[in-house]
């Protein structure tokens, strides 16, 4: 619950790892246990059944395409068609893997396309930079105030703060991650590391003191 | 000494990112979306409207005044307490301070949201009829009101700069 802005509680999910073809981390804000009843309900067409749906997942949505895409007007329109293709295609979710997994997929491809129309190729200005640097690197405490950590990474190169989030927050891995931007795994290692570094840098700008010998 | 370790190192990149609070949209998605979903009447209330209809049509020989339709009185008050609920929601997001609060604060926060999860569990589970969900919806709506209050009063003594927990000794 720490950090959370959620007031209620969904139910969250306890037994992620079904047959899935993607990572699931319980860390991800998507991590709701959805209950099978529900989803039938949802099949059927009930409208209450969607808007319980919709409750819980509206800001793990508008979260991840707000931290991937970086601006909150195109935020709304991905919670939107994200939620008009859970609309349209509950009838295909199966339920072999966690539905919150499904919706998640639905939301990243939503975000990710939408990256790829404003930065055809998904280029970054950090492009061209291979060797690879510690991918757990730790941040000063500055980190520690959100307002500081959103406004650094809003400062980053959309790709490059899409790939932090999507390796660091949803768990994906980086083969996951390369396969979802058509790139290799090099360049999500790659840009997880050097986003990581530059992150360090635009929080520790401020603590940077000339020295005076 | 684990924690002069951290200190020194700073805060890990991965924690950092998943502490960061969820963000609430500008608006609802919810009213469009709502349209969009095809009229569909559920198949559990056939059998009672079907009921309905017969007892109708034995009624009105009699010459007696037909019954009222609650049945759409009531998907309105629905409607409307699903709104209600949604709205005190976004009070409560933008009202709740997630980084200072005081123990007691937190455990009636807790309660409060566990009886929310409770409700949520017997809404999810289809089976019940309209005005066990009026019902439900009308619990729901109460208690995110009670927190409006507990959160705005939790505000204005920090605003004012006074000590929380006696509010909450007169309050609850």
């Amino acid at each position: 619950m720490s950090g959370q802005v959620y007031w209620f509680r969904p139910p969250v999910c306890c037994d992620p790892f079904g047959p899935a073809c993607i990572s699931l981390s319980v860390t991800s804000p998507f991590a709701i246990d959805v209950p099978s009843s529900l989803l039938n309900r949802a099949r059927n067409g009930e409208a209450e059944a969607f808007e319980q749906l919709y409750r819980w997942f509206e800001r793990p949505v508008f979260t991840l395409a707000l931290r991937l895409c970086g601006q909150r007007e195109e935020a709304q329109d991905i919670l939107q068609e994200t939620m008009l293709k859970l609309l349209g295609k509950i009838a295909e979710f199966r339920g072999e893997s966690p539905f919150w997994g499904w919706l998640r997929q639905i939301a990243v491809n939503e975000c990710l396309m939408r990256l790829r129309k404003r930065h055809p190729g998904l280029e970054t200005d950090m492009d061209g930079e291979s060797d690879f640097l510690e991918a757990d690197i730790l941040l000063p405490p500055q980190a520690a105030d959100a307002r500081l950590l959103t406004e650094a990474m809003n400062r980053l190169p959309a790709t490059t703060r899409s790939v932090l989030w999507l390796y660091h927050v949803e768990g994906y891995t980086h083969d996951e991650i390369a396969g979802l931007m058509d790139k290799t795994i090099s360049f999500s290692k790659s840009q997880c590391a050097r986003g990581g570094k530059k992150l360090r840098e635009l929080l520790n700008i401020d603590k940077e003191v000339p020295s005076h010998g | 000494m684990a924690d002069i370790s951290a200190q020194h190192y700073g805060i890990n990149i991965g924690q950092a990112l998943r502490d960061l609070p969820l963000e609430a949209p500008m608006h609802s998605a919810w009213p469009m979306l709502s349209e969009r979903i095809p009229k569909k009447k559920s198949r559990r209330y056939f059998p009672a409207a079907l009921a309905a209809g017969f007892l109708l049509l034995a009624i009105i020989p009699l010459g007696l005044h037909s019954p009222p339709d609650s049945g759409s009185t009531n998907d309105g008050d629905l409607q409307t307490l699903m709104q209600q609920s949604s709205q005190l929601e976004n009070i409560i997001v933008a009202t709740r301070n997630s980084t200072a609060s005081s123990a007691s604060a937190e455990v009636i926060s807790l309660a409060l949201e566990d009886r929310i999860h409770a409700i949520d569990s017997q809404l999810a589970s289809g089976s019940l009829g309209v005005s066990q969900q009026l019902n439900l919806w009308q619990q729901r709506v109460d208690i995110l009101q009670e927190a409006t209050r507990l959160y705005s009063s939790q505000r204005y003594r920090q605003a004012e700069g006074q000590p929380y927990e006696i509010a909450m000794v007169e309050s609850y």
